[in-house]
């Protein structure tokens, strides 16, 4: 199944045709294999790539950024908002209130961070994992 | 086995001016080809981007094994129907290879109408999983509809071949232990929640997949409840709750990942024994075609010279060579698959239906595939015909042709008029696969033979009262019955009512049969029998 | 050939020294012993060593550092010399005391010498003491009334440091006289805040110094002579990665002088085997730093100019045998250059690396000496240096040329190494010009990063790599051979 490898931690997606395996590889290249970690040596310089099968790939893709995002445990409508765009928070910190099965639930912030959106004001309604408070993305 | 021996002149004006004519038919295919699947208003575009929606060919190309071919089918369905705002009928069908198993692939095309089933879907719907069903091959659906097209709901819900011939063919499809995988990446609503209800395994996309008889506007308007889409069919409800659903995904990409790992896990059938060989490509180049139909299409042409660019190093072995040579019959391999081949060289005579209904029990029996290359006028009339048992030589061969229980493919070359298609296998005689190159006429008679004998038949009964009828008033009927004929024996008309399972570009033929001969051999091959023929 | 009065060598040392010396001992016809920590398991000294026994300890490096454990082990295996490498106990003088003791050879100098050069202030005194140049500096403990007036005598630039000090904390460089006090009383605040001691001393600082030794060989007979001298002014986080012989730096005559000196300071010592003495250079001037005695990493390029195998040489010297030539019959030819091959990370301040050596295949053209091998592993036991490439070539030019190809040639997979790191350096218009210093790698931070490969060598590399993917190959195979063979066809 195609899948990708991660090479300097950017995902490349990685595919082999039935025609790449009868074609003769190319002579220069070296490789050497330990587990998911593919090492080839080509052009007088060695390269690591790191093979991420798909199902993987995909369940982490859209897991990543979840840290940025505090998002909806369940459907339901804003009552309290205690943040504005722009505001530092810290972890744990009490950012919205939302109202869902008669229950009040807190959204905390997921981390420190300087909050980027406000995504719903007090009244507004949502389904469950609507993106309620984006953080700016910390520079990796 | 001999070779072919060609003897087109290539650098003929006639067979230059054949290019040419057939290069701009191929184009002329290739651009609404190109536009069903990937010319789309720019709002539909958006509404998909703004919903985090794949587009359609992106989700097949994610879907397929890489460097794998797919064979599209019926691409150009409803291309005359709906004013032509339907492309593909708002459907995609076709075979391909997932996880190195060949399947049918079965998707809603959310660009188009939200993904509606119009009359023309559900037959697209129900034909493609009746070739599921006739070549047992295991089914992926992409499901992203809105739903029935109400407005026209007297054409696709009540008869036997309508919406409910999906599930049913669904339900038969598991019952014979041929499995389908259904990636919900939409709404499926009504009827449509049934398809990946009916799917052995199934898959929905956590945000955009809801499956529910009835979606919140609806319940809305029959409870008063007021209900949202993902608490009414979401992913994590019937994930969790209903089990309506088994896999829930986070993105479309990853819906397909698990998919393609759910049709890796399906046993391969074990495929029907027939003879084969090492595949060799053909010796004359199958380009060569466009040089060799001619542009009009009542010029006679030798179908040798097309089965020489189709066959495997262009070999055939020809069956009575001398005898009946209106139809010719052979062996051949296609991608090395041993086929037995007629093809038209000109109407059916007495001789010609016998060689072919014998022809046909000789490949059944030998567990041979039948390639029909059709190219006819029909059966010859005529009292001295008749007298020679026309009509029982010819019901012969529709028996034959009926009966025979290798498996069938037609190709329709340039032609298919009148009873003849009956004997060359056209699409009531199910054959497996049935595609047309874009000259393919299809009709119970040609045009100017319909309207001659429409206007014979007024001529006489004004004649009866002594009237007569001037040029004009000839003309008048005339006219727009060859126009309509034109119209409705076009290939494009054909394949818009899902006549065919679809058009080809005539240099594909080879890799399309390939793909169809390979595809059927997944169901096994009755023992021959037959009916009575009528000696 | 005079016979050695000893059969076999212990080597007590690890990695690519320890088959270094395995080779020559048993080039020589002696036996090579070896002890080792279970964490070298199948490196090449093991493969090499005709008996050995297991050491251990708290930690690796502290199994090598016992010294009754490894006399134990060469007793056990019978061993008549030991040969100590560089690092561990190479500059011991107990260890060289024990060994004697234990009635077998020490492969260095006599204890007294390592103890002389191993206390830095004793071994500049002494080399000033004989009037060889060392850089002028004021301790402000002779004196401290003057002190700042000699500071001020040794004319700008200088530096000042703590007199405790180390690793470079409280170091200040004053190039103008007129705020040479505010930076003494700093220093002096900076001293008592690190070290609780604010006495400081200061010596003349050279901008954009260069690191040039030179190699000596002193035998039981009172002869001594150089082997030309090395530069190393390549040093990352003050280690050297890049040498050098002999140095672009040096006019004939200043060769001459530099080379000649350190003979003298060898002389003055009466030194004993292989040893080394540094120089700070800098504008035309050298000042002794320190004096090795021992074998230096570096050593190779020495041998690669001159043809002298020094471990072969260290082992006639400790067998009492004189040097068999003198200092004319020392000639040089070419250039060579070392590169230490090392696992770490450029782009992440060299901070060291670690992981399997999956594979490992030196390049043509190229002396490698490898401490591991296919098969083994990098651990954070040791230091981070797998092996080092040394090449040899005409001139500076060619060798440049031939150390890139080597190190292109150089094949190690299985963890992040500085290979990458070295070519980008090679190939900088200063290093290949031979303008270096000290200083050169720290200000080149732009060499660090590792560059993103482009977009057509990222399709061949995910190529290549993809068919070493089982579930890929798997997949790709179970394609239908008919549908492999048309490919990626649509109709």
């Amino acid at each position: 199944m195609p899948g990708f490898f991660l090479i300097d931690g950017v995902a490349h997606p990685a595919a082999l045709a039935p025609a790449d395996l009868k074609a003769s590889p190319p002579e220069e290249a070296i490789v050497a294999k330990d587990g998911d970690h593919i090492w080839v040596h080509v052009d007088g310089a060695a390269h690591e790539l790191v093979w991420q099968d798909p199902i993987t790939h995909f369940e982490e893709e859209s897991a990543s950024g979840g840290d940025d995002v505090a998002r909806a445990p369940m459907p339901g409508s804003v009552i309290q908002v205690a943040v504005t765009d722009g505001d530092s928070v810290t972890e744990g910190e009490i950012m919205m209130v939302i109202e869902s099965m008669k229950l009040e639930t807190a959204i905390k912030a997921p981390r420190d961070g300087v909050v980027m959106t406000v995504h719903r004001a007090i009244g507004q309604t949502f389904e469950r994992d609507a993106a309620l408070i984006t953080l700016e993305a910390i520079a990796l | 086995m001999r070779r072919i021996h060609s003897r087109i002149d290539t650098s003929g004006t006639t067979y230059q001016a054949n290019r040419a004519h057939n290069l701009r038919m191929v184009a002329e295919l290739r651009e609404k080809q190109e536009a069903v699947r990937n010319v789309r208003p720019q709002r539909d575009r958006d509404r998909l981007d703004r919903q985090g929606k794949m587009f359609l060919r992106d989700r097949l190309e994610a879907l397929l094994d890489p460097g794998t071919p797919f064979l599209e089918l019926s691409t150009l369905a409803a291309n005359m129907a709906y004013d032509g705002d339907v492309p593909g009928a708002g459907q995609l069908s076709g075979i391909g290879v997932v996880s190195g198993r060949e399947v049918v692939i079965h998707a809603d095309d959310a660009s188009v109408k939200g993904g509606a089933w119009y009359p023309l879907s559900v037959k697209k719907i129900v034909r493609t999983l009746d070739i599921a069903i006739e070549n047992r091959l295991p089914v992926v659906h992409l499901c992203d509809s809105a739903g029935g097209f109400l407005p026209l709901q007297a054409e696709f819900f009540a008869d036997r071949y309508h919406a409910g011939r999906i599930f049913r063919n669904q339900s038969i499809l598991s019952k014979m232990g041929v499995p389908q995988v259904a990636v919900v990446m939409g709404h499926c609503t009504a009827g449509g929640a049934y398809i990946p209800a009916l799917s052995d395994y199934n898959v929905i996309v956590r945000g955009t997949g809801a499956i529910f008889l009835g979606g919140p506007p609806l319940v809305k308007a029959a409870t008063g409840e007021e209900v949202t889409v993902e608490e009414l069919g979401g992913a994590d409800m019937h994930t969790s709750v209903s089990g309506t659903a088994d896999y829930p995904a986070s993105s479309e990409r990853h819906a397909i990942a698990i998919a393609r790992e759910i049709v890796g896990r399906f046993t391969r059938a074990e495929k029907a024994q027939v003879d084969w060989a090492e595949p060799e490509p053909p010796y004359y180049d199958p380009q060569e075609l466009y040089g060799i139909l001619p542009q009009d299409s009542r010029t006679t042409f030798d179908m040798r010279e097309v089965i020489a660019r189709i066959v495997d190093g262009s070999r055939f072995h020809e069956y009575q060579p001398r005898y009946g040579e209106t139809l010719v019959c052979g062996f051949a391999r296609i991608w090395g698959y041993q086929v037995g081949i007629l093809a038209n060289n000109g109407v059916l005579f007495n001789d010609s239906s016998l060689k072919g209904a014998h022809f046909i029990q000789l490949c059944d029996k030998n567990r041979t595939p039948l390639i029909f290359l059709q190219n006819i006028t029909g059966f010859m009339v005529g009292r001295e015909y008749e007298r020679r048992g026309i009509s029982k030589d010819g019901a012969k061969m529709i028996m034959a042709v009926s009966g025979a229980s290798v498996p069938k493919f037609t190709v329709n070359c340039n032609g298919a008029f009148g009873a003849g298609v009956y004997g060359m296998s056209g699409r009531a005689f199910d054959s497996r696969f049935l595609f047309s190159w874009p000259q393919g006429q299809t009709s119970v008679m040609g045009a100017e033979q319909a309207a001659n004998v429409l206007t014979d038949i007024k001529l006489r009964q004004l004649a009866r009262n002594g009237d007569t009828l001037t040029a004009e008033q000839i003309d008048a009927i005339r006219d727009p019955v060859i126009e309509g004929y034109k119209r409705e024996q076009s290939a494009y008309y054909a394949t818009s009512e899902i006549w065919d399972d679809g058009l080809l570009d005539p240099v594909d033929t080879r890799n399309a049969l390939g793909i169809a001969i390979s595809a059927a051999l997944n169901a096994p091959i009755e023992d021959p029998h037959y009916g009575v023929f009528r000696l | 050939m005079t016979a050695f009065p000893f059969e076999s060598v212990l080597i007590a040392n690890r990695g690519e020294i320890a088959a270094r010396v395995a080779r020559t001992v048993k080039a020589l016809g002696l036996r090579a012993l070896l002890v080792a920590h279970r964490v070298d398991e199948g490196s090449p000294a093991l493969a090499l060593a005709d008996d050995v026994r297991w050491i251990e300890g708290p930690t690796p490096v502290a199994a090598f550092l016992d010294i009754p454990q490894i006399i134990a082990a060469a007793r056990d295996m019978g061993a008549g010399a030991i040969h100590p490498g560089y690092g561990f106990l190479s500059e011991n003088a107990g260890f060289a005391r024990a060994v004697a003791a234990a009635g077998m050879i020490f492969v260095g100098p006599e204890p007294d010498t390592i103890e002389l050069m191993g206390d830095k202030v004793r071994a500049r005194a002494f080399v000033e003491r004989h009037g060889f140049p060392v850089a002028p500096s004021a301790i402000e403990d002779d004196d401290p009334a003057t002190f700042v007036e000699r500071a001020r005598a040794l004319g700008a630039p200088i530096l000042i440091k703590p007199s405790a000090g180390g690793g470079g904390k409280g170091m200040r460089i004053v190039r103008d006289m007129a705020v040479l006090e505010q930076e003494i009383a700093r220093g002096r605040s900076e001293g008592e805040r690190y070290f609780g001691d604010g006495r400081l001393f200061v010596e003349r600082y050279i901008e954009r110094p260069r690191h040039i030794e030179v190699q000596v060989l002193g035998d039981a007979h009172g002869n001594v002579v150089h082997l030309f001298e090395r530069e190393c002014s390549l040093q990352r986080r003050f280690q050297k990665i890049v040498e050098e012989a002999p140095s672009p730096a040096l006019t004939p005559q200043e060769r001459e002088r530099i080379c000649e000196t350190a003979a003298g300071i060898a002389r003055a010592a009466g030194y004993r085997n292989a040893g080394t003495v540094e120089f700070i250079y800098g504008q035309g001037e050298f000042y002794f730093l320190e004096m090795n005695t021992r074998l230096q990493v570096e050593h190779p390029v020495t041998e690669a100019i001159t043809g002298i195998d020094l471990v072969e040489q260290q082992l006639r010297i400790a067998a009492g045998q004189p040097l068999a030539f003198d200092q004319a019959a020392v000639t040089r030819s070419g250039h060579a250059i070392e590169l230490r091959i090392c696992a770490e990370d450029s782009a992440r301040d060299f901070a060291p690396t670690t992981g399997p050596v999956l594979r490992l295949a030196a390049p043509a053209g190229a002396r490698f000496d490898g401490g591991v091998s296919e098969g083994g592993r990098i651990s954070a036991a040791f230091d981070p240096m797998i092996g080092k490439l040394i090449v040899h070539g005409e001139d500076r030019a060619e060798a440049i040329a031939r150390a890139d190809r080597a190190l292109a040639g150089l094949v190690l997979l299985g963890l992040k190494t500085n290979i990458g790191y070295l070519r980008r350096l090679m190939g900088d218009p200063a290093v290949i010009a031979g303008d270096i210093h000290t200083g050169l790698i720290g200000e080149r931070t732009e060499l660090a990063a590792e560059p993103v490969a482009d977009e057509a060598t990222l399709a061949r590399l995910v190529a290549i790599a993809a068919r070493h993917v089982p579930e890929l190959v798997r997949e790709a195979a179970e394609i239908p051979a008919m549908h492999a063979a048309i490919g990626g066809w649509r109709n």
